[in-house]
């Protein structure tokens, strides 16, 4: 069938890699007998955990997002403008039936696992994981049959989500502080999707093995750990900076505006684990520990971030520099002194920051 | 109006140990100035030293007052640039742009809406760059740097990529900012800019007065 041709076999073919790598992860890493126990520990880890499984359907809707986005690409295309006149002209249950089916051949890695793990779910008495499972899959099948009529509807190489956007463009100006965020969300999506998902792991193992005794040292250690899946986006904060915003310091802002717009930024980057370890620890723990916890990760990353404006700091150094803060940022957690430690990066981090921002040239390289 | 609006005392600007401007003495007093040099020789260089945007040795003043690197923000106030090639992020319309540097450097000699109803951009400023073409883009860049209420305004290769129709205007904008608001133009171009421009010509590693 031609739509296959189009949609789902160029779909897997262009996706080889990202399927060789899970496929790896989920049956190449333990041996072939233990492969059954192995998969059935996950599906009982995240069927008998509501913040578990939580984290699974988020990764189900990005895996979705990234079908429905294939979709509507491929239709706003100029090759493919010929379908507005075929599928276009469908109508009534041959319609959805035709766009349901496509979809499910995209999403069908996702049913086949989220199915078993139903089922499994159902065996261990597991029933509202297994109602959760059920309803979320049904949502994720049926929602996009809705954007794709929309699109159809809208024919023409434009997204169905341009008018929106347009209107968005016209009404909301967007604050300087904001603009390296903007840039993850449109052009760097995946390195940002890693790094909250490694770190919201990180977060849910660090509360899982601490248990109901509450430790502020392990809290902070496991915190650091998500800092530590952060860093490579402030590394790649300073080569945007550089190819894009030399406009910055044309701008007649104070510095200190600057440095807390900086910290802004980073505290908003900050805010999905800072919010699901809050969820996590809340009822454990004091808001001055909580406001402690977030004040040293906003503080490391503004530390970096200033060191970068040292050209010379190349990877290498960079790396080098995020290990010594991590280490003696540890080694003051385990002496208790978690405020000095937050008085130790930002002195240096503001220092840097004042005297190096107009003083800083982008590296030529970096910038050709 | 006060003589010697840019003075530029022992200049020097170098990348790693490779001098490219050496400028002992420059003092350029209110006018348009239209700044020559071959390909390579620095112009650009010169440009955003003088718009305080790369570091440099020396001393850079505005109206004897104002040093570049001392208060930074004050210069900033006062001193507009304009890039030969604008780059921005995609996703940030032309409204975004005017928005910051209206919120930054204050309300303008003229009203901004004005301004861009004249300079032909209010139909794709709410748009995001990433879709404009290049003379769009530099029509967004040259009204930036008429925002504010600037003392002097450096325009690099403001000629490039524009249409024959935006030409004109561009002439007339320069004119009028300098006449009737009193700002300094410094502009480089491979072509005449107006008529009645002081000429400044990259010769070595220095500028000069010719």
């Amino acid at each position: 069938m031609a739509l296959s041709k189009i949609f789902t076999v160029r779909y897997y073919a262009k996706n080889t890699g990202f399927f060789l790598v899970l496929f790896y992860f989920f049956f190449g890493i333990v041996p072939g007998g233990q492969l059954p126990s192995y998969h059935h520990t996950l599906i009982k880890g995240f069927t008998g955990s509501l913040d578990f499984l939580a984290l699974v359907c988020l990764g189900w809707l990005l895996y979705n997002l990234k079908c429905i986005a294939f979709i509507v690409n491929v239709l706003s295309t100029k090759e493919h403008t010929f379908l507005f006149g075929t599928l276009g002209l469908l109508e009534g249950p041959a319609k959805w039936r035709t766009w349901l089916w496509l979809h499910v051949t995209l999403y069908a890695p996702v049913l086949i696992y989220s199915g078993i793990a139903a089922l499994i779910a159902i065996q261990l008495h597991f029933h509202l994981s297994a109602v959760i499972i059920g309803l979320f899959n049904i949502v994720m099948v049926i929602a996009p049959l809705w954007l794709y009529d929309q699109k159809m509807k809208h024919p023409g190489t434009v997204s169905f989500l341009a008018r929106w956007q347009q209107w968005l463009n016209k009404t909301i100006r967007k604050p300087v502080w904001s603009l390296y965020g903007y840039e993850l969300l449109n052009n760097n999506m995946k390195s940002l999707a890693i790094a909250k998902v490694v770190s919201g792991g990180i977060v849910i193992i660090t509360c899982s093995l601490m248990g109901t005794a509450y430790d502020v040292r392990f809290v902070l250690v496991g915190f650091l750990v998500c800092i530590l899946s952060q860093v490579v986006l402030i590394y790649n904060h300073r080569r945007f900076d550089d190819l894009y915003l030399s406009l910055l310091p044309q701008l007649p802002v104070q510095m200190w505006k600057r440095y807390l717009q900086t910290g802004l930024l980073y505290l908003v980057l900050l805010l999905p684990e800072s919010i699901l370890l809050t969820y996590r620890i809340w009822e454990q723990t004091t808001p001055a520990h909580i406001i402690m916890l977030v004040a040293t990760g906003v503080s490391v990353l503004l530390l970096l971030r200033s060191l970068l404006y040292f050209p010379q700091m190349d990877q290498d150094r960079y790396f080098r520099w995020v290990l010594i803060i991590i280490v003696v940022l540890l080694f003051m957690g385990l002496a208790h002194l978690y405020w000095y430690g937050i008085i130790l990066l930002q002195v240096p981090a503001l220092t840097i920051f004042y005297n190096r921002y107009y003083r800083y040239e982008a590296p030529l390289e970096k910038v050709d | 109006m006060a003589s010697h609006i840019l003075s530029l005392h022992h200049v020097i600007k170098s990348y790693h140990d490779r001098v490219v401007l050496d400028i002992h003495n420059l003092e350029l007093n209110y006018g348009v100035y239209w700044l020559l040099g071959a390909n390579g020789a620095g112009k650009t260089t010169a440009m955003k030293v003088m718009a305080g945007l790369i570091p440099f040795k020396g001393d850079i003043l505005l109206e004897n007052d104002i040093n570049c690197n001392k208060q930074p923000v004050q210069y900033r106030r006062l001193v507009n640039y304009a890039e030969a090639e604008p780059l921005y992020p995609g996703f940030v319309t032309g409204s975004d742009l005017v928005s910051l540097y209206v919120k930054t450097k204050g309300k303008g000699y003229k009203d901004v809406q004005e301004m861009i109803d004249l300079m032909g951009v209010a139909s794709f400023i709410h748009q995001p760059v990433s879709s404009y073409s290049s003379g769009m883009l530099k029509k967004v860049s040259l009204l930036l740097a008429f925002t504010g209420t600037p003392k002097v305004i450096l325009l690099d290769e403001p000629l490039i990529t524009l249409d024959t129709q935006s030409l004109p205007l561009l002439y007339t904008l320069v004119e009028e900012f300098h006449r009737q608001f009193g700002v300094t133009f410094c502009i480089t171009s491979h072509q005449p800019v107006t008529a009645g421009s002081i000429h400044l010509q990259v010769e070595g590693k220095n500028i000069v007065k010719i």
